[in-house]
């Protein structure tokens, strides 16, 4: 009697970004992330004032509302 | 008269945890809370407003209110990493938080644990990441719990000793999430989140005005920026927080999917509720800005403090505010920790009951409703409450080294969302490696060159789970069809 042949799994099939719009929205995403972690963050590292507080107060509230544009945007383009 | 200066702030504190007594018993409405659906997640009947205000208020904890602006003291902006994470987390959420919905609806997966185990069909790291996770969790109530106990004891001048201000606060939380589950939490978080919005911008605004004479917040930094320019920069006044550690302590923050967080989305309506719910709850977030500014005015409006760095904000204030408004942040904060612990004690006792007592003991389901509740108050008051006496560290510090633990279940959620090749072997082994790692790095040498010890347990994390997933044998076709979707599994095996 001829035993079931086991299928061999590909290893490296992974979930991804397929659309052109999840690959803006995840783009979006790391960038944002990047931003506000070494190295770019040395360079809002500064002693001085943007709209009067200091640069990287005021660069960690934009990247909340960063996030919230981005969520945004990922949630009407139905990009899951 | 000086007896309602005195003591009115304790008087409005005590009275707001009264309501949110209430509030919490009668969220239950007609639910049968022994059965485990219902305590545990509400019976899937949690809207969209109660959604954002569990995961927005359950995010903004005791840290907000007293560890943050204590950092912002006696850091400077190292404190903002908090308000960086926490934004970021939601792109995590945002992706994450629905597959889980879909999980929970279709399969009734409620417990992370209970999905990692039948992702990788394996009891036994189902109980490993029961056990991880619920210890990272209590970890992390153990912040609400000293800041409640911080609260009942700046507000009565010292006379309520922190292990009772303690005790009371989780007597009355333990009340409410016992008789209403994930119920109590969703509503009365509604209220406390409500209450933190208006607070934290009103004792802000009432700061700056009472110290600088003005709203103007240029004039609070510019002073800053003469008196005390290493707050404005990394590695802040303490010199203890270099880029390199803010970096990889957002990094650890975004990649840590707390238990928590599975089990709100399990207690979802529906998927579109969930996803809905991140387009919003950064927002909630900006709540930690005005207390943050109010840590930095005390930088040179009360430079002379030298008490635990936590209550220097709240001592600030009931020095410089009316005794209504003292007791009115003094709620605030309260709910603020409240608002974050009731989850943090009700889902390590519910995943400890589900995913480590019920497997090794056989219970059924239908046992499991009633057995979950008492759990429940003994992690309250046998663990969790002797762990808070202790007073291990400044609040900021313990949720950094909880979100080291929690951190290393971020390879297993691949496995469980992203990699179908993820094996229960690889899962296992990276686990253990990492949380191995993290403890090493936070209790022996601590966060070596400023790296945070959960990044340095990913970095063994990450190869161990890889390499012996690609080693060992993948779970089967039907279990991995659960999980992904069908143009993944079309394309997963070779013809």
């Amino acid at each position: 009697m001829e035993s079931k042949k086991e299928k061999k799994m590909k290893p490296w099939v992974i979930v991804r970004p397929r659309k052109a719009k999840e690959w803006v929205i995840f783009t979006a995403m790391l960038l944002s992330l990047l931003g506000m972690i070494s190295p770019i963050v040395n360079v809002f590292n500064v002693p001085r004032m943007l709209f009067g507080m200091p640069v990287l107060f005021t660069v960690s509230i934009i990247s909340l509302i960063v996030t919230v544009i981005v969520i945004n945007v990922a949630y009407r383009w139905k990009v899951r | 008269m000086e007896i309602i200066t005195t003591w009115g702030p304790l008087a409005i504190t005590l009275c707001y945890t009264v309501v949110a007594c209430v509030l919490g018993f009668s969220a239950k409405g007609r639910l049968d809370m022994n059965r485990v659906e219902n305590w545990s997640s509400s019976g899937n009947t949690m809207g969209l407003i109660v959604m954002i205000f569990l995961t927005g208020a359950g995010n903004v904890s005791a840290y907000t209110f007293l560890g943050a602006p204590g950092w912002a003291f006696s850091k400077g902006v190292a404190s903002l990493y908090v308000v960086v994470y926490l934004g970021f987390i939601c792109y995590t959420s945002y992706l994450i938080s629905p597959r889980v919905t879909r999980l929970a609806l279709k399969n009734g997966y409620r417990t992370q644990a209970e999905g990692i185990g039948a992702r990788f069909e394996s009891k036994g790291l189902r109980m490993l990441c029961g056990i991880v996770g619920a210890v990272a969790v209590l970890g992390n109530s153990l912040v609400q719990i000293i800041g409640c106990g911080h609260i009942l004891n700046v507000m009565s001048h010292g006379v309520i000793p922190m292990w009772l201000g303690e005790l009371i606060i989780l007597c009355a939380v333990a009340f409410y999430v016992y008789s209403s589950g994930l119920r109590a939490i969703g509503w009365t978080n509604v209220m406390q989140g409500v209450m933190m919005l208006i607070l934290s911008l009103t004792v802000a605004l009432f700061i700056m005005y009472t110290v600088l004479g003005s709203f103007s917040v240029g004039e609070a930094f510019s002073r800053l920026l003469t008196e005390s320019p290493e707050h404005l920069t990394l590695p802040g006044a303490a010199g203890d927080f270099p880029p390199i550690f803010w970096t990889t302590s957002i990094l650890i923050s975004v990649v840590s999917f707390w238990p928590q967080f599975w089990v709100f989305a399990a207690g979802a309506k529906d998927e579109d509720t969930v996803r809905k719910q991140y387009t919003y709850v950064s927002l909630f977030y900006l709540v930690m800005v005005p207390m943050l500014i109010v840590g930095f005015i005390c930088v040179f409006a009360f430079g002379n403090y030298d008490g635990e760095v936590d209550k220097v904000a709240l001592t600030f204030c009931l020095e410089k505010l009316p005794w209504w408004m003292v007791g009115l942040l003094g709620a605030g904060i309260l709910a603020a920790a409240q608002s974050s612990a009731e989850p943090q004690l009700h889902t390590p006792a519910f995943t400890f009951t589900h995913d480590v007592i019920a497997p090794a003991k056989n219970i059924p389901p239908e046992k499991e409703g009633k057995i979950q509740r008492k759990v429940f108050l003994v992690v309250v008051f046998a663990v969790a409450y002797p762990l808070a006496l202790t007073n291990p560290a400044e609040l900021v510090y313990i949720l950094l080294v909880c979100y080291g633990f929690i951190g290393q279940l971020f390879p297993c959620m691949l496995g469980v969302f992203c990699w179908p090749r993820a094996t229960k072997a690889g899962a296992i082994a990276g686990l253990t490696a990492g949380v191995i790692i993290v403890a090493l790095f936070n209790f022996v040498w601590a966060n070596p060159l400023y790296v945070h010890a959960g990044i340095w347990g990913l970095l063994v994390n990450f190869p161990v789970f890889i390499i012996v997933s690609l080693l060992t044998k993948p779970a089967s076709e039907e279990t991995l069809r659960k999980f992904f979707p069908d143009y993944i599994m079309d394309m997963l095996y070779e013809e």
